[in-house]
């Protein structure tokens, strides 16, 4: 058996070298974090777009209200829309 | 100069439980506890303090690391085995000629043969012992780190170096003989 110490190294030198394994330490500290972050992040957003392919888009019904005497129409909010084919097609905001 | 005694591997491993759950002072106490020993090993395996270093440090930060190191029970035994693969690796990618086949008969030597208890009680005798296992074939020196410097068993080497314990042995028996009669040349016993 060999017994005692083959290289010996001062105290600045071990301190020398914690303070370097410190800092790997703490730099892949912050690498797992990033790594960690990206994954949520990835996790979420083939979350969100497996829930927007689940989600069905509806199906609206369309009044087409043909337009003779008038040049143009009166809506609730007060807004008037130009009229230039001799038909108005409305969005009812009912699903089929 | 006697070497610290090292902690066992039961305080080790609550030490690396403390400090994979953020304890930094119980990284440092385990890497305090453990560093002098391998450093010296992994230094006298690749000649290179610098080299050594850096296979340590990596060797704590994987034993840290739950996700490279997985559940260990020995720390001790981990770090060793880590950081005397990475040794063999780099003498492998940069001394291979020298690297020979770690399968390759050696000496036999009589199962009795033993070997007295070297102390490094001084810079002298330190100087001359590494400049004596700097001599050596690289698996004679290895193995006989591995074994009278680490105290790994001739199965934990034989599993480490994926050889036989018979070839551990051989290797151990003829570095050990080449080291006694080196170190008598040197006028050193």
């Amino acid at each position: 058996m060999i017994k005692g110490t083959l290289y010996v190294k001062t105290d600045k030198e071990w301190n020398s070298f914690m303070d370097r394994l410190e800092a790997k330490k703490k730099k892949r500290i912050t690498q797992k974090k990033i790594r960690f972050v990206i994954t949520a992040l990835a996790l979420a957003v083939a979350a969100i777009m497996a829930l927007n392919l689940k989600t069905s888009k509806p199906n609206y019904l369309f009044a087409s209200i043909p337009l003779k005497n008038s040049q143009a129409i009166m809506v609730e909010e007060g807004s008037v829309v130009e009229i230039s084919e001799n038909a108005f097609v409305l969005n009812t905001g009912v699903s089929k | 100069m006697q070497g610290k005694k090292m902690a066992s591997e039961e305080t080790l491993l609550s030490l690396l439980k403390k400090a994979r759950k953020g304890d930094d002072d119980a990284f440092r106490k385990l890497v305090e506890e453990t560093r002098e020993r391998i450093f010296g090993a992994i230094a006298a395996m690749t000649q290179r303090e610098a080299i050594a270093e850096e296979i340590l440090q990596e060797g704590y930060l994987a034993l840290w690391d739950k996700s490279v190191s997985g559940d260990v029970e020995k720390p001790l035994r981990w770090l060793h085995r880590f950081c005397v693969n990475k040794s063999i690796d780099y003498l492998r990618r940069n001394e291979p000629i020298l690297l020979e086949n770690f399968d390759e008969e050696v000496e036999r030597l009589p199962s009795n043969f033993t070997c007295p208890e070297i102390a490094v009680s001084d810079s002298e005798r330190r100087e001359a012992l590494i400049s004596v296992l700097q001599k050596l074939p690289h698996r004679e020196r290895i193995t006989l780190l591995m074994s009278d410097y680490l105290g790994m068993d001739s199965f934990e080497i034989a599993s480490t170096l994926g050889t036989s314990p018979s070839t551990v042995r051989n290797q151990i028996s003829s570095g050990r003989k080449k080291m006694l009669n080196l170190l008598k040349e040197k006028k050193i016993d």
